[in-house]
């Protein structure tokens, strides 16, 4: 029979200090992904630490660079946050979109990332809302945009005795726009094909912008930041051509593959066609 | 094989459990307190059969390990019956609304009904669908387990 070495730490101190201390040691936070891969795997030997008992992660509140979520938090805390819902509606419209009640009581938005799945919805929103991950160890905390954050499936940047802390979401400037699609075989409980995330600075009273971000899942190895959309700042987005372009554009950089959700050529057209809808949804034309 | 003992409250009675690390909440609920009305169908949080609710809120307690319920306050099915043995409004209406055909998801999706119908007093049909999104069901084509749920709501608005 196998066995789980079982940790539950009173404070983030606690926790840095053991997850230091003992680098076999995997944080346990929702479970809804770990318990899962735990069993797929014929339950082997597991050493956890479990952080659900720290409130100091579960944390959402205004610093004066911006907006705190806790990695703690639940999916289910996040989609029902009011300061969430007005100042980063897409983030709590994704929140919505994990799983079922039952995963989003569970789950949380910390292991949204740490997890690392290309799939994970949480993340295109975080990444195009420009959120830093904030990373602790028994050295102090650091920074990295979410952008960076994942280096491959299941990877990211975080060194043994290092643990997520939690997010920092500078506030949208006021003209910003934004939109988040989910594109799935059925609409609950299921991982997305692609999933697009669109943020748009638009120039006041104009259909055009100063500056756009798309964040791109499930279509490689790790999300998609797109890169290089400032060559369209000041294109007019009422343009069909123009639309097509940043599509394609964003296509260019993902790396689809034939999976059981689809095959590398229908998320290939899927990508193009979410991120044109995207973008129309955003700044609100049929 | 590490060990631990956990302090809970089941149905509102208290319990003091010994249990090993690696054993899930379904299981200790099942096998060690023999409450056999949650059931363990996927195991991986899929189904929603082993849902009961944990500090309020619906969980998949084949994801939950036992040892995470400490301290914690679970209602299981067996939680639901009135003191005098008379069925809960979404049991009865469940009953009513023929929502039952082999019974395995039965458990959960009342469950799961007790927590929308707690967020959503009048839920509409896009609200029922939602909140049981995560409880699946092989015999009944759902229309039944959708029916029972208006009813539900009304039974509960008319206390």
């Amino acid at each position: 029979m196998n066995n789980i070495k079982y940790f539950l730490p009173k404070s983030l101190e606690e926790a840095v200090k053991y997850l230091s201390d003992n680098n076999d040691a995997k944080v346990l936070a929702g479970g809804t992904d770990l318990i899962v891969k735990w069993k797929k795997t014929g339950c082997p030997d597991m050493h956890l630490m479990d952080i659900r008992g720290i409130n100091k992660f579960a944390e959402m509140n205004d610093l004066s660079e911006g907006f705190f979520i806790g990695a703690g938090a639940t999916i289910e805390q996040v989609e029902s946050c009011e300061k969430i819902k007005a100042d980063f509606p897409i983030l709590s419209e994704a929140a919505r979109n994990v799983g079922s009640v039952q995963v989003r009581n569970l789950a949380t938005i910390g292991g949204n990332s740490c997890n690392a799945a290309p799939s994970a919805d949480t993340v295109l929103p975080l990444i195009v809302y420009e959120a830093e991950a904030v990373i602790v160890s028994v050295s102090g905390e650091k920074r990295c945009t979410l952008k960076d954050f994942f280096v491959g499936p299941g990877k990211t940047v975080m060194r043994p005795g290092e643990m997520l802390k939690g997010f920092v979401l500078p506030k949208p400037k006021p003209c910003t726009v934004v939109s988040f699609a989910k594109h799935s075989r059925r609409a609950g409980m299921d991982l997305a094909t692609v999933g697009v995330a669109v943020k748009i600075c638009l120039k006041k009273g104009e259909k055009s912008a100063e500056e756009i971000s798309v964040a791109l899942g499930a279509v490689g190895p790790v999300p998609v930041s797109v890169k290089g959309l400032e060559k369209f700042n000041g294109a007019d987005l009422s343009s069909d051509n123009v639309l097509k372009e940043i599509a394609e554009f964003s296509f260019e950089q993902a790396s689809p593959i034939t999976d059981v959700r689809g095959s590398k050529d229908y998320r290939s057209k899927m990508i193009v066609q979410n991120v044109k809808d995207c973008i129309c949804k955003a700044i609100k034309i049929d | 094989m590490d060990m631990k003992t956990i302090s809970f409250s089941v149905n509102g009675k208290p319990q003091k459990v010994h249990v090993r690390t690696n054993w899930t909440l379904s299981s200790v609920l099942r096998e060690q307190l023999g409450l056999l009305g949650t059931k363990i169908g996927c195991g991986e949080g899929e189904c929603g059969a082993c849902s009961v609710l944990m500090n309020g809120k619906t969980v998949t307690s084949c994801l939950v390990l036992a040892v995470q319920a400490d301290g914690a306050e679970i209602i299981t099915i067996e939680g639901l019956e009135n003191m005098d043995g008379t069925l809960h409004p979404v049991q009865e209406a469940f009953v009513e609304a023929g929502a039952v055909q082999c019974g395995y998801c039965t458990p959960g999706m009342v469950m799961s009904t007790i927590a929308l119908l707690e967020k959503h007093p009048e839920p509409t049909e896009e609200e029922v669908r939602e909140g049981l999104t995560g409880n699946l069901c092989r015999c009944t084509g759902y229309q039944k387990i959708f029916e029972a749920v208006q009813i539900a709501s009304k039974k509960m608005r008319r206390g």
